[in-house]
């Protein structure tokens, strides 16, 4: 069997990127502590301003869910290479496999 | 949080990724005992960033896997759907347990552990049976190639009775989503032994399979708010150093005597872990 590197990249940069993020919020919690920066952002879409304003909670938070989209973004990869070798019983596997994490973020929101 | 806290947790997470890299574990069969024992963390805390852990660690070697072949994709993505179901039932009922039953199961888990690692297999013990195989269509697909380096040559195998390692992954799947393991102590020797797949790349299918099974149960414990931020990211960052650190000394440590003393601290950590679910751990 071949490797899939597309999708192997995706997890490469999946990882640097958490990996900075986390590494960013650690530092920042060392050498800025800041009553503020304990409190956790109050929604994923309060992230982005979090990071901008060097938040410790919005870096970490931000790091986290870029460590928790990884393996996500790489069913997605695997799915769309094996669609274009038209393995279609693997991609309706890979298919069955992002419902069950849809049904996970929908089972941790309730 | 205390500079001191942070390299205790910086400490903790590079020992689980080392010791996770040199005996093939996720590592999370260390992190939820350590910060439980050491930092002092929540139970649904620590099996929620050991899960994170496991994400870290699994996605390390994943990638190299996947690009060299060694892990083998269309058995991963078939077992996986299995895995991450029963992630999310684990993870589910873990939000309706309390800390200190949490934390006797993972004790009573930690003890089984110990065990398999004695009994688990080495590469020579690998044999691959064929017999049988490839007589249904599906698992044809399944069939799998990749060059040994110690062998100098290129291995062929074909998976044979997957519904067999199917319920072995889901099982995989309820301990990780419960305990925040990867469940590869249980899903490698499935399929080793009940699938015919070779011993690496039996290690290279869970892990590529390990990344997805702890997302399903992470997402369900991030929606629950279990996270602690500040523990996590210094217990993440250790993991990724110490796992790169494993990876190095792997080839170099006898597999037989570091499984052996891994075994014995397993049972003394469970021990500890039945003291503090009883509250007769003083730390």
């Amino acid at each position: 069997m071949t490797g899939l590197p597309a999708s192997a990249r995706v997890i490469r940069i999946g990882v640097l990127l958490s990996a900075a993020f986390l590494f960013a919020g650690l530092v920042d919690s060392i050498i800025a502590p800041d009553p503020l920066g304990n409190l956790a952002p109050s929604s994923i879409m309060a992230l982005p301003a979090g990071v901008i304003a060097l938040n410790t909670q919005a870096l970490i938070h931000t790091g986290i869910l870029l460590l928790l989209a990884t393996p996500i973004a790489r069913v997605i990869a695997v799915g769309i290479e094996l669609a274009l070798r038209r393995e279609t019983p693997f991609v309706l596997i890979c298919a069955g496999v992002l419902f069950l994490l849809a049904l996970s973020v929908y089972i941790g929101s309730r | 949080m205390s500079f001191g806290l942070i390299a205790l947790l910086l400490a903790s997470g590079a020992a689980a990724g080392m010791f996770g890299a040199i005996l093939g574990l996720g590592g999370g069969i260390l992190v939820v005992p350590l910060l439980v024992l050491a930092a002092g963390a929540p139970m649904h805390s620590a099996v929620a960033t050991s899960l994170l852990c496991v994400i870290a660690t699994s996605s390390g070697a994943a990638s190299r896997n996947m690009a060299s072949g060694l892990a083998n994709v269309r058995l991963g993505l078939s077992l996986e759907l299995w895995t991450v179901m029963g992630a999310i039932v684990g993870g589910t009922v873990a939000g309706v347990l309390r800390g200190p039953t949490l934390m006797v199961i993972f004790a009573v888990a930690m003890l089984l552990v110990s065990v398999l690692m004695l009994r688990r297999p080495d590469e020579s013990d690998v044999f691959v049976d064929d017999e049988g195989a490839g007589e249904r269509l599906f698992e044809q697909r399944l069939e799998g190639s990749y060059y040994d380096p110690s062998l100098g040559r290129t291995l062929s195998y074909q998976p044979s009775r997957i519904p067999l390692s199917m319920g072995v992954s889901s099982l995989a799947g309820v301990l990780s989503g419960l305990l925040g393991i990867g469940g590869g102590i249980l899903k490698v020797p499935a399929l080793v032994h009940l699938s015919g797949v070779p011993m690496k790349a039996a290690a290279a299918t869970s892990n590529f399979m390990i990344g997805v099974t702890g997302a399903a149960s992470a997402l369900i414990y991030y929606g629950r708010g279990d996270f602690t931020a500040l523990i996590a990211a210094p217990t993440i960052l250790g993991v990724y150093a110490g796992s790169r650190i494993g990876t190095t000394l792997a080839g170099r440590i006898p597999a037989a005597h570091t499984r052996r003393l891994f075994a014995l601290v397993l049972v003394l950590i469970a021990i500890q872990m039945l003291l503090k679910a009883t509250g007769r751990w003083i730390s």
